[in-house]
């Protein structure tokens, strides 16, 4: 650690972080930005029913697949061959299977960790899940939230791991998709009264484009030594026995005392460990891909055995945002128009990547307590690599941050560092990822469609500056979509906030680890995470409670839905009308001026309903470190 | 918790999830002209929106 003068540094930002930290960010972006545009180009093939023309022969490899589910589900469907094209569905209808689709879904995890005990599949032989986690999970894994209040390997056997919350991360990702190409369908198409046929939908998304990216991405997880096994956990020697004193108690569970007033103990020595093992590869690779974020092991993406390299860190981190970028590219394929799509990307860019910088620089700089004492950490001067506590020394700080700020701004949920540890404001910028909406990227599908409800806002709050009806992509925006859209941008601030309110005020709210501003900060994380479908813990805050099990349950279901149903709706709703040409009082929504716009818009609607809040939590526990 | 009140607790989002739906069908303006479906290029009845 070098002991180094502040002074000595222009400026402290740049003097705390290091070039191959940069490097490392810009290289992540760039890689990203190279992939969107070929796989955008592939989803749209699939979005639009023209799977024959996806690449490396998938078409005809999986038409078989998705013709024999049709067969076997009893699909409605037209037409025959490539050209097979279900029954068209009015919006209302489309909703309905969504829900029914999912309401299946809920019952099947529910029954599966319920009955797990007596089940296949479960070596270590661990018990029922009990009702109010079951529920909690159950909810979490169909809202694609992934929110955890147990531990993976000691809570769930392999066959509930698999067949519900691993199948439940294909299939909530699905349903995302599935929406945003209901809504997509709306934009494009003229005066119809159907947008597309939900089963139809969940089949291709899951077959064509999560299933593939998901074997290719397990095994490259597998080549860095992810493991993927059925065996049960491992008992392996350990290199030094590790001895220490162990109470004795009776059978009240009460420490007996010697006669000189001190504790009976008795010397311990360990001389082997339980390694936790099992199918984790393959649902590592969808809970990233589809932007779900549930770990199979209790430490999640910070467990070596589920994130071992910094090649799987990469990886992993990619496939994060991968989907959710690539669907911007889809999007302006499917409307026709590219530059839309362009457009909102950039948008989605121009939020990220100054809140990611930031991220860096506060966990760089390190703690400023521990930076006032005159100990240097920032890694940029030769320090110990910022604030590394609840890191992993593996992948350092920017790494740390970056995973943080990809998770957070899609709706992924994963950690590879304890979030709970981070710097008051390092923690504040994930924390406020998810409040903007989780349309900063956001989840697959869900990120994208929640982005185009603040389109509507933006395209409606133009259209008043320069006062002339609003309109996106040659439709008109009416009170109906204004209405429809301000649904989607309330529900997850009110459940938010709200949350956050009955949780300080009841006695069951309080079973933080921390007392005042970081404790406010562990239950507004948690709020935040569940009622925007991220599923990112905090840590610190012990959530598998009664209290917790269902009020974060209830925030993660409406969150989800209570979106899902207005967005169909506009989706209905902009799929009849007609499409009004463009004239020279048009508003182009793909220029720089309303991209920055729409980054306006999503900013301060997050700005206006969050500040007071962080400002009790991150913002005053920064004032006190500072201050001391 | 009990099995019970999770499932009925469960069962009642949905319900009020499909009860959102049937008030933002009814929100929806019903004055669209000349709906057509795609798959048949029929003129869709009034009725049937």
């Amino acid at each position: 650690m070098n002991v180094g003068d502040l002074t000595q540094h222009a400026s402290p930002v740049l003097a705390a972080i290091s070039g191959s930290g940069i490097l490392q960010l810009a290289l992540y972006i760039a890689v990203l930005i190279a992939l969107v545009k070929p796989l955008g180009w592939v989803m749209a093939r699939v979005l639009e029913g023209r799977t024959g023309e996806a690449p490396l022969g998938l078409g005809r490899l999986l038409g078989w697949v998705e013709h024999g589910t049709y067969r076997l589900c009893g699909i409605a469907t037209e037409g025959a061959g490539a050209g097979r094209r279900g029954v068209e569905m009015r919006w209302t209808t489309y909703a309905a299977g969504i829900l029914i689709f999912n309401a299946i879904g809920f019952v099947a995890v529910y029954a599966l960790q319920r009955l797990q005990g007596a089940l296949p599949g479960n070596p270590a032989a661990i018990a029922p899940v009990e009702p109010g986690s079951a529920f909690n999970t159950a909810v979490s894994f169909v809202t694609n939230t992934n929110w955890q209040g147990y531990g993976g390997e000691t809570t769930m056997s392999y066959l509930t791991q698999m067949l519900g919350l691993g199948v439940q991360n294909f299939l909530s990702a699905g349903t995302g998709i599935a929406v945003l190409a209901a809504l997509l369908r709306g934009l494009a198409r003229r005066s119809s009264a159907t947008i597309g046929n939900c089963w139809i939908d969940l089949t291709r998304v899951t077959l064509y484009i999560l299933l593939p990216l998901s074997m290719v991405l397990a095994v490259a997880l597998v080549s860095q030594g992810v493991v993927q096994t059925f065996r049960g956990p491992a008992k392996v020697a350990l290199m030094t026995p590790l001895s220490y004193a162990e109470p004795l108690k009776n059978a009240a569970g009460e420490t007996l005392k010697n006669s000189d007033g001190s504790d009976q103990s008795v010397a311990v020595t360990v001389r082997e460990q339980v390694i936790p093992l099992g199918p984790a590869a393959s649902q590592i690779a969808i809970k990233q891909l589809g932007t779900n974020g549930g770990g199979f092991f209790n430490t999640n993406s910070a467990h070596p055995l589920e994130n071992p390299t910094a090649l799987s860190n990469f990886l992993q981190v990619l496939a994060i945002l991968l989907i959710p970028a690539a669907l911007c590219w889809t999007f302006g394929e499917m409307v026709r128009d590219r530059r839309q799509g362009w457009a909102l990307l950039a948008a989605m860019l121009v939020i990220f990547t100054p809140l990611l910088a930031a991220t860096y620089v506060f966990e760089a700089r390190g703690n400023p307590a521990v930076v006032s004492l005159g100990v240097e950490t920032g890694e940029g001067r030769g320090g110990d690599g910022g604030n590394m506590e609840g890191k992993e020394a593996r992948f350092g700080v920017a790494n740390s941050a970056l995973w943080a700020a990809a998770t957070t701004a899609a709706s992924n949920g994963s950690v590879n560092a304890m979030h709970d540890s981070f710097t008051p404001l390092g923690g504040l910028i994930p924390m406020w990822l998810m409040q903007l909406g989780e349309v900063v990227f956001g989840g697959v599908g869900s990120g994208l469609y929640g982005m185009l409800m603040f389109v509507i806002v933006g395209v409606f709050v133009a259209g008043l500056m320069v006062g002339r009806a609003p309109e996106y992509l040659g439709k008109k925006i009416e009170p109906f979509e204004m209405k429809m859209a301000m649904v989607c941008v309330l529900v997850p601030c009110a459940l938010t906030l709200v949350g956050t309110a009955v949780a300080v005020l009841v006695p069951e709210g309080n079973t933080t680890s921390n007392p005042g501003p970081h404790a406010f900060s562990q239950i507004l994380y948690a709020f935040s995470s569940a009622g925007n479908n991220n599923g990112s813990a905090f840590a610190g805050l012990s959530a598998n409670t009664p209290f917790y099990n269902l009020s974060l349950g209830l925030a993660m279901w409406f969150s989800r839905f209570w979106i899902i149903v207005p967005v169909l709706a506009v989706a209905g709703s902009l799929a009849a009308k007609r499409v009004s040409p463009a004239t020279s009082g048009t508003l182009p929504t793909h220029t720089p001026v309303f991209v920055l716009m729409l980054v306006a818009v999503v900013v301060i609607v997050g700005a206006l309903t969050f500040v007071p809040a962080l400002a009790l939590g991150p913002v005053a526990e920064h004032l006190q470190l500072v201050a001391k | 918790m009990f099995d019970l009140s999770a499932v009925v607790l469960f069962f009642t989002c949905l319900g009020l999830t499909f009860a959102l739906v049937r008030v933002c069908a009814w929100l929806q303006p019903q004055d669209t002209p000349s709906i057509k479906d795609p798959a048949s290029n029929a003129t869709i009845p009034e009725t049937y929106r």
